[in-house]
């Protein structure tokens, strides 16, 4: 049992990372805006406040001219009684007027008790018009005492040293002069001015909080809201499986996530750029074997068609033949008691003992005879052999493979092409002797080596040899035809074997043979083997192994050593 | 002369020689127009001066030849170090005519070149080589303007102080304007005697004459006066078109244009030979009334409009 776990800090969901967030920042936003706009309220008050005592003591300025520049007591009492009587601001606290000489002409409070507090007020007063006479300012100007606030205006009048032109015109001068005739004063407290701002903070305070209550309502709200899609994911996260390996929240597990998952698709796009690009190397090879399939299956198709066509030709040839040698089997049946007949009546002639020309005659007639039977004889004898080398060379291509001769195959192919161009081609013939027997379909390497032939015979339009040589070599059996051609050009060297390739003239070749030949010799797992140079003539030599070996078959190769 | 021309060409050709001649000093005088601002009065004043002054012939010689050259100059455009320039000019001139006080002021110290003024409330005592027309309409005129144009008020009230306007109430009271006004003045000798004097002529005048002192026309003492005049519906009428502004609800003024051309009349007569002392200070000749018919309507004051020149708007500039 482990004793030491591993220590975690309390995970903090995010929805209560961010309700947190908004709270703080919330509530540092209700403070600040709070206090900024008690502080401006405060300042509003004040300056109100101000204004209302500048504005009073400027009435109560304007209201005392006529007393003072009358010097009329009753006139001054009087303004100072309506502007008290008009309650103006609750904290006025007592109102005096001055002569120019700073002389008290006449004080009276709110609430004129002539007590201690309303001395000390009366000082205070006039501490604030020395103060207004050291700044030495024409306009009302207010004196902050220890909770007072004490406005003193001049009471001007328009200076009577009046020019005797702007007593008969108006010149509108600015320069007209302004003659101080006193001074007026106010006192207020700032009891009611502290009370309104504290009434104000405590609204503020309300307000803000309020506020505040309702945004973190409105937060939480949509915080959730906001956050439930969130959650939602995360909970199909952990429900697929998503691991919580210490994220500091949800979002940690949904980052974690993501990256594995952006790291899945990067391995998968990796596999799949590596499935594409085997996939392409596989159809690429596909595309390779079914393109030999093709050609193999076309060959075959061409080899089937000839095959037909050929075993269509040697059934053909073969009934000829048996029909012909039937034919000449009268004759060479007959030959034999023909020629004993003829012989007995030799002897009878013989017998009859003439003389003279008659008995030449006889005897020349009878000469003649055997001539001619001697002739049939042998046409019987060469068509006895014609029809036997038709059979053989007729025989059946779907025959099965057996043990063939090759040099007889090659004697045959020669009896049966030969004879019509011996005038002007000369045929050597260098055949093993003793050579062994390959295995292998008779008929289908007679085409092949009638093929090679008739190809070179061709290949020399006029006078010509040919040499037809058979070999043994390893355990495989070498044909080689030569001829004395011109040669195969190198530029079409690799084409010879491709199916309809020819370079004779239109209806004199279908450009097959080769092709044929070829398939031939690959089912015989043997090879052709091509050597030509311009003007030194071809060799064709094909090899035949002496056994076949059934489940080896190397088409590429053999065509790539062909090449 | 001129031997062999017949008698008659010889009197042609020498009868406008002779005028020409005689005219010479006509030609020769230089008149100076200097006025001290671009007020209202004194434009109108100068624009008076300034068509007689082209009507006026001289008194010698042809008539078809003005009476001289007039040179008119804007004392507030001067520049400061112009004023010298602009004495020796005025020193040289042939006759000055000053339009207001400040120009009065400008030229007291000319002790040769004539001088003509106007529209100069200061004028006061000056040398003999001074002369003009003063801001005076005589009180009996006045009264009896008061009189044509409301006759219903009677009974005539004002503060004086006797050290400005005591000969005037000397004046007005041995010569009155009709025989059924009645006159009742106090006397304030400083500001704190207004509002009592005031008080004294409450429900007692109809109309109260507002006087050129500096004591009552002081803005405490015209803002009492306005109060009294709402309080006891009593027209004030007043010496001068300002005060209409503050409550006056009529005005009895000099005819400034009027003026302008009495100027030219006396400044013809000087230029002509006649030596400043020998023409007597006048007074204006005519006057204007100006009446504010809204107050006087508010106050219930029937009044005869054919003595009004002009009806005062409040749009007016001064």
């Amino acid at each position: 049992m482990n004793v030491f776990r591993p220590t975690h800090r309390p995970r903090v969901s995010f929805n209560l990372k961010i309700l947190l967030t908004l709270a703080a920042i919330l509530i540092a936003f209700a403070l600040t805006l709070g206090l900024t706009f008690s502080l401006i309220q405060r300042k509003a008050i004040r300056n109100h406040l101000y204004e209302q005592g500048r504005l009073m003591v400027t009435m109560l300025s304007g209201s005392l001219q006529s007393g003072l520049f009358f010097e009329d007591r009753a006139t001054i009492i009087e303004a100072v009684t309506q502007l008290l009587s008009r309650r103006l601001n609750d904290d006025l606290q007592m109102v005096a007027v001055y002569n120019v000489n700073d002389g008290l002409v006449f004080r009276q409070g709110v609430a004129d008790s002539g007590t201690v507090l309303d001395a000390q007020l009366a000082d205070a007063m006039s501490g604030a018009l020395a103060a207004f006479h050291q700044h030495s300012s024409q306009e009302a100007a207010v004196w902050e005492d220890k909770g007072l606030l004490i406005f003193t205006a001049p009471v001007s009048v328009a200076a009577n040293e009046q020019s005797h032109e702007s007593l008969y015109f108006d010149t509108a001068r600015s320069d007209q002069h302004l003659s101080v005739i006193g001074y007026g004063q106010l006192a207020m407290s700032r009891r009611h001015l502290e009370a309104m701002i504290g009434k104000t903070l405590v609204q503020t305070a309300a307000l803000t909080l309020l506020f505040l209550l309702i945004a973190l309502a409105a937060s939480f709200l949509l915080t959730r809201a906001t956050l439930t899609p969130l959650k939602q994911l995360i909970n199909s996260i952990r429900s697929r499986g998503g691991k919580e390996m210490g994220q500091p929240d949800e979002v940690g597990l949904l980052g974690d996530t993501f990256s594995r998952l952006v790291q899945d698709l990067e391995a998968a796009f990796s596999t799949i750029e590596g499935l594409k690009e085997g996939l392409e190397e596989t159809v690429a090879e596909r595309t390779s074997e079914l393109s030999c399939a093709l050609t193999e299956l076309r060959e075959t198709h061409i080899q089937l068609t000839q095959v037909e066509k050929m075993v269509a030709i040697g059934r053909l040839v073969a009934g000829v033949a048996h029909e012909i040698n039937n034919t000449t089997n009268f004759v060479s049946g007959a030959l034999p008691p023909l020629r004993k007949k003829i012989t007995e009546m030799e002897t009878i002639a013989h017998g009859f003992n003439q003389e003279g020309a008659e008995s030449e005659r006889c005897a020349a007639l009878f000469t003649s005879v055997n001539v001619l039977l001697d002739n049939i004889s042998e046409g019987a004898r060469r068509t006895n052999k014609i029809v036997g080398d038709l059979k053989s060379f007729s025989r059946p291509v779907d025959e099965e493979p057996g043990p063939v001769d090759i040099n007889r195959c090659l004697s045959t192919t020669c009896s049966l092409a030969y004879p019509q161009y011996k005038h002007r081609i000369k045929l050597e013939l260098d055949l093993a002797e003793e050579l062994p027997l390959v295995e292998g379909a008779q008929g289908q390497l007679n085409q092949v080596f009638m093929n090679l032939l008739l190809n070179a015979v061709q290949a020399m339009p006029e006078q010509g040899t040919i040499l037809i040589r058979s070999w043994l070599a390893a355990d495989q059996v070498h044909v080689l035809f030569r001829d004395s051609g011109p040669g195969i050009p190198e530029e079409v060297m690799n084409l010879i074997f491709e199916p309809f390739f020819t370079t004779k003239g239109v209806g004199k070749g279908t450009g097959l043979g080769l092709s044929i030949s070829y398939g031939i010799i690959r089912k015989h797992q043997g090879e052709i083997l091509v050597r030509s140079e311009p003007g030194q003539g071809t060799d064709f030599e094909i090899i035949l192994p002496l056994r076949r070996q059934k489940d080896i078959v190397n088409l590429t190769t053999t065509k790539g050593n062909e090449q | 002369m001129l031997p062999g021309y017949p008698a008659s060409l010889r009197i042609a050709l020498f009868l406008p020689l002779l005028a020409l001649l005689l005219a010479t000093t006509a030609w020769g005088q230089q008149c100076i127009l200097l006025q001290s601002s671009p007020l209202k009065p004194y434009e109108e004043a100068r624009q008076g001066f300034e068509q007689a002054w082209s009507s006026q012939r001289p008194l010698l010689g042809p008539k078809s030849i003005t009476i001289g050259t007039l040179t008119q100059i804007m004392l507030s455009e001067q520049p400061e170090e112009n004023t010298r320039a602009l004495k020796k000019q005025l020193q040289n001139a042939s006759l000055v005519v000053v339009i207001g006080d400040p120009a009065l002021n400008f030229v007291r110290d000319l002790e040769q070149t004539p001088v003509l003024y106007l529209l100069a409330p200061s004028a006061g005592e000056l040398p003999v080589n001074f002369t003009g027309i003063d801001m005076r309409i005589v009180p009996s005129r006045q009264l009896e303007t008061i009189s044509r144009l409301a006759p219903g008020l009677q009974s005539i009230g004002a503060l004086y102080n006797p050290v400005h306007t005591g000969s005037w109430v000397q004046e007005a009271l041995l010569s009155p304007g009709s025989s059924n006004q009645t006159l009742l003045f106090k006397k304030v000798a400083g500001p704190s005697d207004v509002p009592g004097a005031l008080a004294g002529l409450s429900h007692v005048i109809d109309c109260y004459w507002l006087l050129p002192d500096p004591l009552v026309t002081s803005p405490p003492a015209l803002k009492a006066l306005q109060e009294f005049s709402m309080t006891n519906l009593v027209p004030i009428i007043s010496f001068s078109e300002r005060y209409l502004k503050d409550g006056a609800a009529a005005a009895i003024i000099f005819a400034m244009d009027d003026m302008g051309a009495q100027a030219a009349e006396m400044a013809a007569r000087i230029l002509a030979g006649a030596s400043p002392g020998s023409v007597a200070v006048e007074s204006p000749r005519r006057q204007r009334v100006i009446a504010n018919t809204l107050i006087l309507h508010k106050m219930r004051v029937v009044i005869n409009e054919a003595v009004v020149d002009e009806i005062y708007s409040g749009e007016q500039q001064p």
